[in-house]
């Protein structure tokens, strides 16, 4: 087994990530890897996530599928997360009319929420379903007083996005980033970090070492909806044992 | 007849305009578009708009550039019909915008990849061809060379259009007949509008029984073509089967008739029809599931894959409509196209 090193995973990546963040960004490649024998469908990333980003109701950055198959006695059930792949050949940001939406020299395709214009092109446009709409909705609007853990701004591509009226992220695409603003500073993604099944795995591609690098040399490793040459960056083991 | 039209006007102008404010002032949370469909009953109405300029002008310009007369009394409306519609459609699609007040970047940021970039300069080259076939009629100068042209880039404006939706992988309007669909519907709105324009405004019975047979043909097409996507995965809706009967089936009925104001009706019907296809074939293709169990898969309002659209919508909608009707009755009384 490749992940029966003596560190815990979670260290080695921590270890990797901060090797990686020693190179420049053209030379760093971010992907992720999900081991879909160890997702237990406890939807903790897509929480983490969502309190990590400030996620209004509506908005979600990553998805667990829930899917039974098979008939009585014989029934198996599978959880697959699905966030945005990151793909090398975004059909997002062809989408985008004014390059709101962009990828990074490090893999990440971001989006611009100044200049994003909330035309929604990209959620149509992508094949994963990975991107939401902020419609400036509030979990707690009908109680006497916003809470404030809704009210806190988000602090996604190292800015600060505080949650006001006709002002970004209201009104904007949105999507996963694999937490540039954790990343940039030292940190593994928040769905990485609080995976209870250890399922999720992040970092450097480019890094022969890294962890990410030898999982990706396994042969049961696959990408999400490969026929369509996107080119995802987010990798699945044991996809093909999942009727999708 | 006149004061009932003013007042219905007046009315959807008021109640219309305060759904504008209002979702202006309030924000998205008045709107049923989400996550799940983004694109709702705003984009259709803004395609069913365009549908209606281009199509008219596709037609009034390919019957001058045949040297045929038929449509000589309504060119002038005809190309008032385009000229009005176009404007009110591009608006439909600004209020779609979560930042209105950004469109501007589509001009200051244009990214060529995107068919939507295009459509914006697009829509700016044959706003002004509008113009120039307007004023070219007034002088009764439209050389047979532009006619052509502009069927063309007519045909072109639709397809480009059609491309915009044709074009995200995956989905179900990823398919070779979308375009013709789209190309299809576009020009019976515009046919079936100028049918309903010939009868209420000119009393032309030629061009009435000329376009009627035109406007026939294409419905007998357009109703082959819903059954084919319909048998190759687009399927059968509740809502497909109610508008390919109102909107296709039933005018087809009327345009066999004899009697003309029953063949103005159906321009009537087949025109307004025309709204439900595009609503249909935008919004199914959209309810589509990316994979097996998606929308289970997190549970919240806005992701939801259902989309009814909300009263402020269709305010807004009525609106829309009303404003349409009314720069094309006020120009109509103010320029000079009623010959």
């Amino acid at each position: 087994m490749l992940t029966e090193t003596k560190k815990d995973i979670l260290l080695r990546m921590q270890d990797d990530l901060k090797k990686a963040l020693s190179k420049p960004k053209e030379k760093r490649k971010w992907v992720m890897v999900i081991d879909l024998r160890k997702c237990v469908g406890c939807h903790a990333c897509t929480i983490a996530c969502k309190a990590e980003n400030v996620l209004p109701p509506g908005v979600v950055y990553r998805r667990v599928l829930d899917i039974e198959s098979g008939e009585y006695p014989n029934v198996k059930r599978n959880f697959i997360p699905v966030l945005c792949n990151h793909c090398e050949n975004p059909p997002c940001v062809n989408a985008c009319p004014v390059k709101a939406t962009t990828k990074r020299p490090d893999g990440i395709v971001d989006i611009d929420y100044d200049e994003c214009i909330g035309c929604r092109a990209c959620l149509n446009a992508c094949p994963y379903g990975a991107r939401t709409f902020d419609l400036g909705q509030f979990y707690t609007i009908s109680t006497p007083k916003l809470e404030d853990y809704e009210t806190r701004p988000a602090f996604e591509y190292q800015k600060r996005w505080p949650r006001k009226k006709g002002k970004s992220p209201i009104g904007n695409a949105r999507k996963c980033h694999f937490c540039i603003h954790r990343i940039e500073s030292g940190l593994l993604p928040a769905c990485v970090t609080t995976c209870i099944g250890r399922a999720t795995y992040f970092g450097d591609k480019e890094d022969p070492k890294s962890l990410v690098a030898e999982l990706l040399s396994r042969l049961d490793i696959k990408g999400l909806k490969e026929n369509l040459k996107t080119k995802p960056r987010v990798y699945y083991i044991a996809l093909e044992e999942v009727p999708l | 007849m006149n004061y009932i039209l003013l007042i219905l006007l007046a009315l959807g102008l008021v109640i219309g305009g305060k759904s504008i404010y209002q979702y202006l002032t309030i924000g998205h949370s008045l709107v049923n578009f989400n996550s799940a469909v983004p694109w709702g009953l705003w984009v259709s109405v803004y395609i069913w708009l365009i549908g209606i300029s281009t199509g008219t002008y596709l037609i009034v310009m390919l019957w001058k550039s045949t040297n045929n007369e038929r449509l000589s009394k309504i060119t002038g409306p005809a190309l008032l019909l385009s000229l009005v519609t176009l404007p009110v459609g591009l608006l439909s699609i600004q209020l779609d915008l979560g930042h209105i007040e950004r469109f501007y970047k589509l001009f200051l940021r244009t990214n060529p990849s995107s068919v939507m970039a295009w459509m914006v300069f697009v829509y700016g080259v044959y706003f002004v061809m509008l113009l120039i076939t307007f004023v070219l009629n007034f002088l009764k100068k439209i050389p047979k060379s532009f006619c052509w042209i502009a069927v063309i880039f007519a045909a072109m404006v639709i397809f480009l259009e059609s491309m915009l939706f044709a074009l995200p992988p995956g989905k179900h309007w990823h398919t070779v007949i979308f375009p013709l669909h789209f190309f299809i519907t576009s020009i019976i709105s515009g046919t079936s509008f100028l049918v309903f324009l010939a009868g209420v405004i000119k009393r032309d019975s030629e061009a009435i029984s000329s376009l009627s047979k035109f406007v026939l043909w294409l419905l007998v097409v357009n109703l082959a073509v819903e059954i084919v996507d319909g048998i190759f995965g687009g399927g059968f809706s509740n809502l497909k089967i109610m508008y390919l009967m109102l909107g296709n089936v039933v005018p087809v009925l009327l345009l066999l008739t004899p009697i003309e104001v029953l063949k103005i009706l159906a321009g009537l019907i087949a025109g307004v029809g025309t709204l439900a296809t595009k609503y249909n074939s935008l919004v199914s293709a959209q309810l589509k599931q990316p994979f097996k169990g998606f929308e289970k898969s997190f549970i919240e309002p806005g992701l939801v894959f259902k989309y009814i659209p909300s009263a402020t919508e269709w305010l807004v909608v009525i609106f829309l409509i009303s404003l349409s009707i009314t720069m094309f009755y006020i120009l109509y009384k103010i320029l000079p196209v009623k010959e």
